[in-house]
């Protein structure tokens, strides 16, 4: 009696696993105003943005090395250190909410943030504004903004640009699509792996991640210094839920986790196992699942590269 | 017309303008309407959507413990979010009203509560996924683990089962399983696989709670419900906005129904007065009577088929022009001024025209004209005309049969009758006469009955052109009666002028008559009678003319007879005369003799006087008294003349042969004679032919002839003394001279008339006058010739009052030129 109990429970987890991939590929286009993604594109490496004029959005999302700047936490004007780490600008289209703890509901809404975030570019709106009508910035907002220079088309036009910044055919993608021989069998064993562990619930989508809001120390407390969603709700049951950030790219992108805490993917998938997952995994076992995130690495349109 | 069909015109416009904005406005409206309507649409639509979605979430809830693809209800979230946003837009919150904006919010908060709810349902949901699916694989490891005692292993798969029971039925008490597990947890402190067991389904246990937690509060749908409330209060707003926007276009709708109801209204109206107005068109067109309209400046507008049809010009000819384009210029300024008056001053005008078509004829027309007012203004003029050319012409022909002789188109009694009273009047004032001639044909009664009356009317028809043609234009000539005709002549030179007509016709007549199949032989008997001398009366005059007529045909026809007696006997003598003279000159039959003037002192003899005598072939011895006034009348005078003068001249020289001491001839010269213009040349050629010299000529003229037209003579006389004429008046004293004129006149002698000398010595008037002429001629410088010393004692008296040259049977009578030779050569 327990056992085709048990058995069917089991059999309807393994059927859900069998029927739709649970990841899904990034596709080769984006549908984008052009000429929006060219001012924003302007926007995005102009330092104008910043107070100090020092400091533009590229500075901490390296489109290059992998969307973020490569440090535990960014640096901001007056060389100011911030306390979180820079999550990748890189596919970040695809995540349901933006910043680790969502309070930015889309990229425009997000990129206000740094612009006015005293320890990031430390500017304010206003004078960006200002500043901006007496450059050649005036003619092309005026052209493609029937309201000109705001706030809302500065941003809406750094988001345009972004969206474009997806990076599709990782070896796994095209694995995705048909191609058996794109990824490795170790690689195929660590997917494998990566899902019978479970790591799958939370690490899935289009963007391997980036689609919910997770409890950062299941099984055990893990030691936190930023509070995640209370730092928005208040809810005592929102401490330590941050977004679960997307894992493509992933090879580029250490320091790891919200703090930056680790700087190796084996790290980080050991402490994933024991603290998210509340489960063992032997070496073998991580090497498989880390050669898995190594294929997760897509192509940076050459057009990007300033 | 209808006087208030222009303000109707101008209503009609108004309302059809109102009418087309009208309908403007309703599109507008309905347009709005449409829009909103479409609005409405949307929002419905967005709530459905909304509805569903929330739908999808309620499923999302109910998973358990499967593998969710979270992009997908985030995709699903992505979207309820954007169609909230889109229903709180400020639009969307202006069209509605509070409640809707209440609402909302409710809708906001419950929906931010589900969010919550799903944000918390994803994360446990994996972390129970991976859970569970762990718990598996340990329950797996421990039975097959040989460290772990069976009761263990027992503990273990029970909890197990409890838990995956209280997975699914929620009831089962967490209170057993936790007993369970501290038993086992006591047992086998040390084993890992155990210590990860307990540490899961510890937990596990918690999220089982806040799964049913979450189930339960599904149970109560209110998103669900606050969604529906949003729904039917936007149907039930809609409902009522619609009720009255149908209410509203309805409205409009019959507004504009009535509108249209009024212009069809109206516009049948129109119809059933223009046909009205076809039935009077119809009859304008078909009326027998010229219609013309024309504008206030008179410009033609309108004309019916019978305006061109009458006036030969075509409508488009007609339209815009003035009427005066059929002026004749027959009728007169004041007819034409008239007119204007009349209407003018809004009266209608009835009258005839003498008008004149394209192709220049005439035609006469009736017109009736008048002023078209409306509303006190004008604004036409109306001309009704009638063609009665063929009615005048009839007038004109009846007038004309009134007046005229059906057959030979002669005036007829009527007419001659007026004619002739009319024209008495002038004649006295003109001091002339005139001449009834009543004309009958002979015997016509007989040729009418033995030949038939159309023979008798081709006659009567000859007989009227034969006499028309033989008379002046100036002569009227008259059919009165069957066989009757009337001549009137007027201003006749004289007495014997009617004669001379008379004359005239019957002459024509010796001619005889062609009818179609006769010659006939046609006499006529003509009586005269002369105004004012028979009578003063012009119906009298007819009646003489008629009794001389009878008098006519007593005498045996063919002739014509004066209404008094005497007048016939010397009309006809007259006439003879005339004839006769005509011919004197050629038969020889004039002759000349010649008396002597001598001087009364010593009986010398100065001169002699040239006398013409006639010795008439027919008629005898005609005396000049007689025959110089016929030639002077006639006209032959100047023939007579010139043989006078020549004769007379031809005639002296040789008497000069014989008696040297003459000095001159004195030839006696008419006014006719002096006034025609070849008179002088004449005599100057026959001066010169016969080689007598002019100062051996002395011109004798009568005072009374030289009266006639005293600055000619004057000239005439002056010319003829220049030439070396002299000149002597004869009868002087007689006439109507003044002595004023004497002194203009070039005048060398001057003969006492025999009427003064015949009572000298006895009478005292004759004594006077003589005395007195000789005492002028004298004075004057003029010789003095006494005529018809009859006696001694003539003679004595005139010799003694110094008359200087007599002539008179006394001394010698006139004698023939050979006589006179012989009495010449005795005198030597």
């Amino acid at each position: 009696m327990e056992l085709i109990l048990k058995s069917l429970l089991l059999l309807t987890f393994l059927f859900i696993f069998s029927c739709a991939e649970p990841i899904s590929p990034i596709p080769l286009t984006m549908d984008v105003n052009m000429k929006k993604v060219a001012l924003g594109e302007k926007l995005f490496f102009d330092t104008i943005l910043s107070a100090d004029n020092t400091i533009s959005c590229a500075n901490c999302h390296d489109i290059e090395n992998g969307g973020d700047d490569g440090l535990k936490f960014s640096f901001g004007i007056n060389g100011q250190e911030g306390d979180i780490n820079a999550p990748t600008v890189l596919n970040s289209v695809y995540n349901f909410k933006q910043f680790w703890n969502g309070r930015a509901r889309d990229l425009a809404h997000q990129a206000e943030g740094p612009i006015e975030n005293p320890i990031e570019m430390g500017h304010e709106f206003n004078k960006i504004i200002h500043h901006l009508k007496q450059t050649s910035y005036k003619k092309e907002f005026d052209s493609l903004y029937a309201d000109g220079i705001t706030k809302n088309n500065i941003t809406d036009a750094i988001a345009e640009f972004e969206k474009t910044l997806i990076t599709p055919n990782a070896p796994f993608d095209r694995y995705l699509k048909g191609n058996i021989s794109a990824i490795t069998q170790e690689e195929k064993e660590g997917y494998e792996l990566f899902k019978s562990k479970g790591c799958i619930a939370c690490h899935h989508g289009i963007n391997i991640g980036g689609n919910l809001f997770n409890k950062f120390g299941v099984m055990e407390d893990a030691k936190s210094k930023r509070l995640g969603r209370y730092e928005i709700t208040k809810e005592e049951a929102d401490k330590y839920y941050f977004k679960v950030p997307s894992l493509r790219n992933i090879e580029y992108t250490a320091p790891y986790l919200h703090d930056g805490r680790f700087d190796t993917l084996e790290d980080v998938v050991k402490f994933m196992a024991r603290y998210q997952l509340g489960r063992t995994v032997t070496k073998d076992e991580i090497q498989k699942i880390v050669c898995f995130l190594k294929s997760l690495n897509g192509e940076i349109p050459i057009s990007r590269i300033r | 017309m209808d006087h208030t069909t222009p303000k109707k015109i101008d209503s009609i416009t108004i309302l059809l303008w109102i009418f087309i904005l009208f309908i403007i406005l309703v599109f507008g409206y309905l347009m709005q309407v449409s829009i909103y309507v479409g609005l409405h649409a949307n929002y419905q639509d967005k709530v459905n959507k909304l509805k569903i979605i929330d739908k999808e979430f309620d499923n999302f809830l109910l998973q358990q413990a499967v593998f969710i693809n979270y992009d997908k209800i985030n995709k699903n979230i992505f979207s309820f979010d954007k169609d909230l946003k889109y229903l709180a837009s400020k639009e969307a919150l202006k069209t509605h009203s509070p409640e809707y904006s209440s609402l909302l919010k409710e809708v906001k908060q419950l929906y931010k509560n589900k969010l919550s709810s799903i944000e918390y349902f994803k994360s446990e949901n994996s972390q129970f996924l991976y859970s569970m699916h762990y718990l598996f694989d340990l329950n797996l490891a421990i039975l097959e683990s040989k460290n772990i005692d069976e009761k263990n292993k027992n503990i273990v798969n029970s909890i197990l089962l409890q838990v995956t029971k209280q997975y699914i039925n929620a009831t089962i008490d967490n209170t057993a399983i936790l007993k369970q597990l501290n038993s086992l947890n006591q047992n086998s402190k040390d084993n890992d696989l155990i210590k990860m067991f307990i540490s899961h389904i510890k937990i596990n246990t918690k999220r089982i709670k806040g799964f049913n937690k979450i189930k339960e509060t599904q149970n109560l749908p209110t998103l669900y419900k606050s969604l529906d409330n949003l729904h039917k209060y936007l149907e039930k707003d809609y409902q009522e906005h619609i009720f009255i926007e149908v209410i509203i276009v309805s409205l409009l709708f019959a507004l504009a129904l009535i509108i249209l109801l009024i212009l069809i209204y109206i516009n049948r109206r129109a119809i059933s007065l223009r046909d009205e107005l076809l039935g009077f068109k119809i009859a304008v067109e078909n009326s027998y009577n010229s219609i013309v309209m024309t504008d206030i400046d008179k410009n033609i507008t309108y004309v019916n088929d019978v305006a061109i049809y009458e006036t030969g010009y075509s409508r488009e000819e007609l339209i815009g022009e003035n009427p005066r384009i059929l002026k004749s210029g027959l009728n007169n300024d004041v007819f034409y001024q008239e007119l204007d008056t009349a209407l003018a001053q809004g009266k209608k005008w009835e009258g005839e025209f003498i008008n004149k078509k394209k192709d220049d004829s005439l035609f006469y027309e009736k017109a009736s004209i008048m002023p078209i007012y409306q509303d006190g203004e004008l604004v036409n003029y109306l001309a009704i005309k009638l063609n009665i050319t063929d009615y005048i012409e009839e007038k004109h022909k009846v007038e004309y049969m009134a007046y005229h002789d059906s057959l030979t188109s002669l005036p007829n009694r009527t007419s001659i009758e007026a004619y002739l009273k009319n024209r008495l009047p002038v004649a006295t004032r003109s001091h002339s006469k005139i001449a009834i001639l009543f004309i009958d044909l002979d015997r016509f009664k007989t040729i009418n009955d033995t030949l038939g009356h159309d023979v008798g009317d081709e006659l009567l028809v000859e007989c009227a052109k034969r006499m028309r043609e033989g008379l002046r234009d100036s002569d009227m000539l008259a059919r009165v009666g069957g066989d009757e005709f009337v001549i009137i002549i007027e201003s006749p030179s004289n007495d014997y002028s009617a004669a001379h007509v008379c004359e005239k016709i019957l002459q024509l007549f010796t001619q005889p008559i062609q009818t179609k199949a006769h010659l006939l032989n046609i006499t006529l008997s003509i009586g005269v009678s002369i105004y004012p001398d028979d009578d003063s009366d012009y119906k009298q005059l007819f009646k003489y003319a008629d009794i001389a007529m009878y008098e006519a045909k007593d005498a045996g026809k063919n002739t014509y007879k004066y209404y008094q007696k005497e007048l016939s006997i010397e009309a006809h003598a007259r006439l003879d005369m005339e004839q006769n003279l005509a011919l004197a000159l050629e038969n020889s039959e004039l002759y000349m003799m010649y008396q002597p003037k001598y001087s009364i002192i010593d009986k010398r003899i100065v001169g002699l006087e040239a006398l013409a005598r006639w010795e008439s072939n027919t008629l005898g011895n005609v005396s000049p008294q007689k025959f110089i006034q016929v030639a002077e009348d006639t006209g032959f005078i100047i023939e007579i003349g010139l043989f006078i003068f020549a004769q007379s001249c031809k005639d002296f020289l040789e008497f000069k042969k014989y008696y040297p001491k003459l000095q001159t001839v004195s030839i006696n010269i008419s006014a006719v004679q002096l006034y025609q213009d070849s008179f002088i040349s004449s005599i100057l050629k026959i001066i010169q032919g016969v080689g007598i010299a002019t100062s051996s000529i002395i011109l004798e003229i009568t005072e009374t002839h030289i009266m006639k037209n005293v600055q000619q003579s004057t000239i005439l006389l002056r010319e003829l003394r220049a030439l070396g004429f002299s000149i002597s008046i004869d009868d002087f004293g007689t006439g109507h001279s003044s002595l004023s004129y004497l002194k203009l006149f070039p005048i060398d002698e001057l003969k006492i008339d025999k009427s003064f000398v015949d009572d000298l010595p006895y009478d005292k008037n004759d004594i006077a006058i003589s005395k007195s002429i000789i005492t002028l001629s004298k004075s004057m410088g003029y010789v003095n010739v006494a005529e018809g010393i009859e006696n001694e004692a003539q003679e004595q008296f005139l010799k003694k009052n110094n008359c200087s040259i007599g002539q008179g049977y006394y001394f010698c009578k006139p004698k023939t030129k050979d006589d006179l030779i012989s009495f010449l050569k005795e005198k030597k």
